[in-house]
């Protein structure tokens, strides 16, 4: 490309002497060796116009997908999370307890391991919820005394605890009976871990297509340089020579392949929010707040690793002989 | 010691074309020597071994005091940097600048960025192509071409260059140019080695010649002719 002007050595009007009267330190002649290789990477990255089009374009799709997958897990996530949270354990106490053994049962609950939260519903209480949750109706008048026990409602750090705090509540003395819907709860968890399990799937596979398809898009850049690298190996370059241009080419790929993709994505994931929000008021998505910095996070990390890796990738081949 | 070593070197290509049998050859530092004989004798694959383009199948190869033939993989850009290589096709970038060309190979061995531009003008002097150092290759002749290809062998003033088949896309007075040059080359103390089919080349420079046919050094003559003379009725 003509238009590279800028990069272009000129001869200058220099003395006869072959060597400078000054010394070259070693460390000045590496740290000049790498901002040359460094300036023949972007040099390259420009120069290979089309190549690099094509590379950072391919990178983009991948990274797009990779997006994707993670807005999902994400979400499912935060879905996951939050059909857990409200999973409690409820240990029923006896009747007729003193304040001081129910203080010590609450206690008791508290202090066994993987708990959150403790807290104690009266009787009183619980009949209010039951009115409630019937519709308003006022059952005080119809049983005259009210027939629930006072419990304890215990949730656990970690959803998977649940069984675990269960059985341990039982021990609590004071409580009678401990219930946290057994079947469905575990039925549950077993979704929410399946949903977990292949968000995270789909995200590492994406990953994994990403560097792939960038180690092929890589390769291009590699073949439209073979000759410089056969050039520069025949007079005596060292792989790491050879390598660090396309190394630094693959993060610049890698890099703007991200930026877009994180553009594109900071774009469109509000826009999508806010119609699914529209139709749906009622599914729970992640507010664009909560997502677009990590995400763009993410893109970045990725494409810049993916680039670096893909270069790696497919100049060893030609550093292998 | 000699500068380059074969002792007893064996060449088998995977598929079992052989391409080298036996070969032993010692070259002295200085020495300018012809490599001549029928395609697919051998000649490049012997250049190849010199630079370690190639590893022998059997036999020693030294080079330079390196011993090539078991070089670590990490050793041979060192060994690299003691030889000039030349070749038919002249191998410079198309998109850089006589003068980028032979920058480039100067930076891609780590020359301090100061000595460059001496460095890059005294070889383009020494091949008479220093007016021309702005042209993009494909501006220049072929003969114009190769002299920026020998600049760039030299620009790392090796003690060695080698050449296969230098001449072999030039015309016949661009040739005995280009041969006139690395015949200076040479006198300036730098040991050459040159394949070629340039009979009339060969036979005007009288200088050392190695024939080899079908792997085989069958002729070593100090002040050489392309082909045996014949003998006379």
């Amino acid at each position: 490309m003509r238009s590279l002007a800028l990069f272009r050595e000129r001869p200058r009007a220099v003395s006869g002497a072959a060597r400078p009267a000054r010394r070259v330190s070693r460390l000045e002649a590496a740290v000049s060796s790498v901002a040359f290789l460094t300036r023949e990477g972007v040099v390259g990255f420009w120069r290979n116009g089309l190549t690099s089009v094509a590379a950072v374009s391919s990178i983009l799709a991948a990274l797009l997908a990779f997006g994707g997958a993670l807005v999902a897990l994400w979400n499912l996530q935060a879905v996951a999370a939050r059909v857990e949270a409200q999973l409690v354990v409820v240990a029923y106490l006896r009747g007729g307890l003193s304040p001081a053994q129910t203080e010590g049962a609450r206690r008791a609950a508290e202090r066994i391991p993987g708990v959150r939260t403790v807290s104690f519903v009266p009787r009183e209480e619980a009949l209010r919820r039951l009115e409630e949750a019937l519709g308003g109706v006022e059952l005080e008048d119809a049983v005259r005394q009210n027939p629930l026990p006072d419990t304890l409602e215990v949730r656990p750090e970690q959803a998977q605890d649940l069984r675990r705090v269960a059985e341990a509540l039982r021990s609590v003395p004071g409580v009678v009976e401990v219930t946290y819907g057994e079947d469905a709860t575990d039925r549950l968890l077993g979704l929410t871990r399946l949903v977990r399990g292949a968000g995270a799937a789909a995200t590492g596979v994406l990953g994994a297509v990403s560097v792939v398809v960038s180690t092929n898009a890589l390769r291009l850049t590699v073949l439209a340089r073979q000759q410089e690298v056969e050039i520069m190996r025949l007079v005596g370059a060292t792989s790491w020579f050879v390598r660090w241009p396309f190394l630094v080419e693959g993060l610049l790929q890698g890099l703007v392949a991200a930026v877009c993709a994180s553009v594109l994505w900071t774009v469109f994931y509000p826009w999508a929010v806010a119609r699914l929000e529209q139709a749906w008021p009622f599914l729970p998505v992640l507010p664009p707040s909560q997502v677009v910095l990590p995400l763009v996070a993410s893109l970045l990390a990725v494409g810049t690793a993916v680039g670096l890796l893909g270069a790696a990738v497919s100049v060893r081949r030609f550093l292998a002989r | 010691m000699p500068l380059i070593e074969l002792e007893g070197v064996y060449k088998v290509y995977p598929g079992g074309r052989v391409a080298l049998r036996d070969v032993s050859l010692s070259v002295d530092e200085g020495e300018f020597v012809f490599l001549v004989g029928p395609t697919g004798a051998g000649k490049s694959t012997l250049l190849r071994l010199l630079y370690r383009d190639e590893l022998p199948t059997r036999g020693r190869v030294r080079v330079a005091g390196w011993d090539v033939h078991r070089l670590r993989p990490g050793q041979v850009p060192f060994l690299r940097r003691h030889l000039g290589v030349v070749f038919q096709d002249f191998k410079l970038l198309a998109d850089r600048t006589v003068y980028e060309n032979v920058a480039f190979a100067l930076r891609a061995v780590g020359t301090p960025p100061a000595w460059i531009p001496a460095r890059v003008r005294a070889a383009l002097e020494l091949v008479g192509l220093w007016e021309r150092a702005d042209a993009f290759p494909r501006q220049l002749s072929g003969g114009e071409q190769q002299r920026a290809s020998i600049a760039r062998a030299l620009a790392n003033q090796p003690r060695i260059l080698l050449a296969d088949e230098p001449t072999g896309n030039l015309d016949p007075d661009t040739s005995w140019d280009i041969v006139k040059l690395l015949s200076r080359i040479n006198l300036r103390g730098t040991t050459v080695v040159m394949t070629t089919h340039n009979k009339t080349v060969v036979d005007i420079l009288r200088r050392r010649v190695v024939e080899l046919q079908e792997g085989q050094v069958v002729r070593d003559e100090v002040w050489g002719r392309y082909a045996k003379p014949r003998a006379v009725p």
